[in-house]
């Protein structure tokens, strides 16, 4: 069942092609990994995706209750609100908030009230302030940041930080999260825990996940489905197996083996 | 010894005002890097509002306060809407010229409305003085006092533990990851610049119990001083701007119970020259430059 559909997504920069024509569909409970050189154009498709670039042509879609809604030029606050949220390649946590919080601002928009009711601290503030408070907590239990739950996200170690930032893009509630190189920066334990923890969230919610990395042994063993990109232009697509043997993309990592650690 | 304490207590009702304007500044300069130059505006718009709800309708003194609050809230909700939401993605110096613009516009229109004169600001009840020790103080000042203690507390229970406040601080850590987890982020701007709207409405009110008289320039200095208390705490801090605030005002009542009080607006910026000499970032504000 196809949830996510890229039609001819372009997206320039002055005179430079970021993304070139990129057409992709993602269906629902995929793994999709995205690879590519550096400069590839992935960020850039995220953030097409996500609202934070506006599409220079094509268009994004998103199955919402069934039908098909495009999203291409919708506010970034509107697109998480039908479901995608992200993580980011440098961690952009709210530093001075305690994690708690952190977690609890992706909740708010899941429960509409007022300013007025905030300061009258009325009885459908102090409901839903207890529903969030608790649903917060319980996503700081599965990510296993519970006891931290006070601290300022900016004590927290840097793969707290990563778990503590999944956790928020989950508490938007969403069913399609979109990670940019989740292990950039993480020795081979974290990886590992990293990798063992985002295969626990993607089977456990039935998760739509899509990961940009760097670090093929965490892409093949995650992935099942693979979209290369190569100076803006996806240039294959396909199983790990398929993408391992496709000689364009060989060609596009400059004759490194793929199916090795490609260092950027 | 009584003397000084007397000049603590009048600075200290003069400092809650400042502190009530200065938490305007400092809001919205943490939420969208503005110097809202127009601030001063709302206080003055707040005081007016206050004095007609007072003269016109018969209201008692708390009710127009709290009318006069949430209309400048409105206004200044309005304001953010109309003057600085188009300007989201222009310069910085595009809106704090808008601001300056927005300032004149708001004084000599309410000149236009009600005139330049100077308008008496009723007595809503008999002022008394209570003795403390040979030191006095007035229920005028007890009641500045209490004002501004209730909104301070109120205030920070909003910022720290309510939605809207989370959204605030969220959206003035990083807008896009902000907006990413689904807060309206203009929204929550436009709400912000409410909210120092109706402080500054307070702090306005107050001003025109407490002192009596009202003009539509009455918010020009004050709001300068303000602006100088949020800087002189660390702009961006909002117990910065409260403990700023507070400093700003015994120092100018202090320097006038010296005798000097030719100097006392002077001796107001030397003391922030000093401080941003000696510690930049303001008195709470956090060292390390600025990321432009």
């Amino acid at each position: 069942m196809e949830i996510l559909r890229v039609e001819n997504l372009s997206r320039v920069f002055g005179g430079i092609v970021a993304v070139a024509d990129a057409s992709l569909s993602i269906h629902e409970g995929q793994f999709v990994g995205i690879i590519g050189p550096n400069g590839a154009g992935k960020t850039t498709l995220f953030n097409c995706i996500t609202g934070m670039y506006g599409l220079s042509n094509g268009n994004v879609s998103l199955k919402v209750d069934d039908k098909f809604v495009s999203i291409g030029n919708l506010s970034p606050s509107k697109i998480a609100r039908y479901g995608i949220a992200r993580t980011f390649q440098n961690i952009r946590l709210f530093q001075e908030m305690t994690v708690l919080d952190n977690i609890k601002v992706a909740m708010y928009h899941q429960y509409p009230y007022g300013v007025l009711a905030s300061f009258l601290r009325v009885g459908i503030f102090s409901r839903n302030e207890a529903m969030i408070h608790q649903r917060a907590l319980q996503w700081l239990e599965e990510v296993g940041l519970v006891e931290k739950k006070d601290s300022l996200a900016s004590q927290l170690s840097y793969g707290d930080q990563r778990r503590c930032e999944i956790a928020r893009a989950l508490a938007t509630n969403a069913k399609m999260l979109f990670l940019d190189e989740p292990a950039a920066g993480m020795n081979e334990q974290e990886t590992k825990n990293l990798t063992d923890f985002i295969r626990y969230i993607h089977i456990k919610y039935g998760l739509t996940i899509v990961l940009i990395e760097h670090d093929m042994k965490l892409v093949m063993s995650l992935c099942d489905h693979i979209v290369v990109l190569d100076r803006g232009i996806c240039i294959a697509q396909g199983s790990p197996k398929d993408i391992q043997r496709n000689p364009a993309v060989i060609a596009a990592y400059l004759g490194e083996e793929v199916d090795e650690h490609v260092s950027h | 010894m009584v003397q000084f304490a007397q000049q603590v207590i009048n600075g200290m009702s003069l400092g809650s005002i400042y502190a009530l304007v200065a938490l305007g500044y400092t809001m919205v300069y943490g939420i969208i890097k503005l110097i809202n130059f127009a601030h001063g505006e709302m206080y003055m718009i707040g005081a007016f509002l206050s004095f007609y709800l007072i003269t016109t309708f018969k209201l008692p003194f708390f009710l127009a306060l709290l009318i006069s609050m949430v209309l400048t809230a409105l206004l200044g909700f309005v304001i953010e809407r109309i003057a600085y939401k188009p300007l989201r993605n222009a310069t910085r110096i595009a809106a704090l010229i808008t601001a300056i613009g927005v300032s004149f516009l708001l004084q000599y229109s309410t000149m236009f409305l009600v005139g330049a004169d100077i308008k008496v600001f009723p007595e809503g009840f008999t002022n008394r003085t209570f003795n403390l020790l040979g030191v006095g103080i007035s229920l005028k000042q007890i009641l500045i006092f209490s004002v501004t203690a209730v909104l301070m507390v109120a205030l920070n229970t909003l910022v720290n533990k309510s939605k809207i406040g989370r959204s605030m601080r969220a959206v003035s850590a990083d807008k896009e990851a902000a907006a990413l987890m689904g807060i309206d982020v203009d929204r929550t701007i436009a709400i912000t610049f409410a909210l120092g709207a109706a402080l500054a409405a307070a702090a306005g009110s107050l001003v025109g119990m407490y002192y009596n008289t009202i003009s539509p320039l009455m918010g020009v200095t004050p709001g300068l001083k303000a602006f100088v208390a949020a800087v002189f705490g660390g702009i961006g801090h909002i117990k910065g701007a409260m403990l700023g605030g507070f400093a700003i005002g015994l120092i100018e009542t202090l320097v006038v119970g010296v005798g000097y009080s030719l100097m006392k607006d002077a001796l107001v910026f030397f003391v922030l020259i000093v401080v941003l000499i000696v510690k930049p970032s303001g008195l709470l504000g956090k060292g390390g430059r600025e990321k432009v």
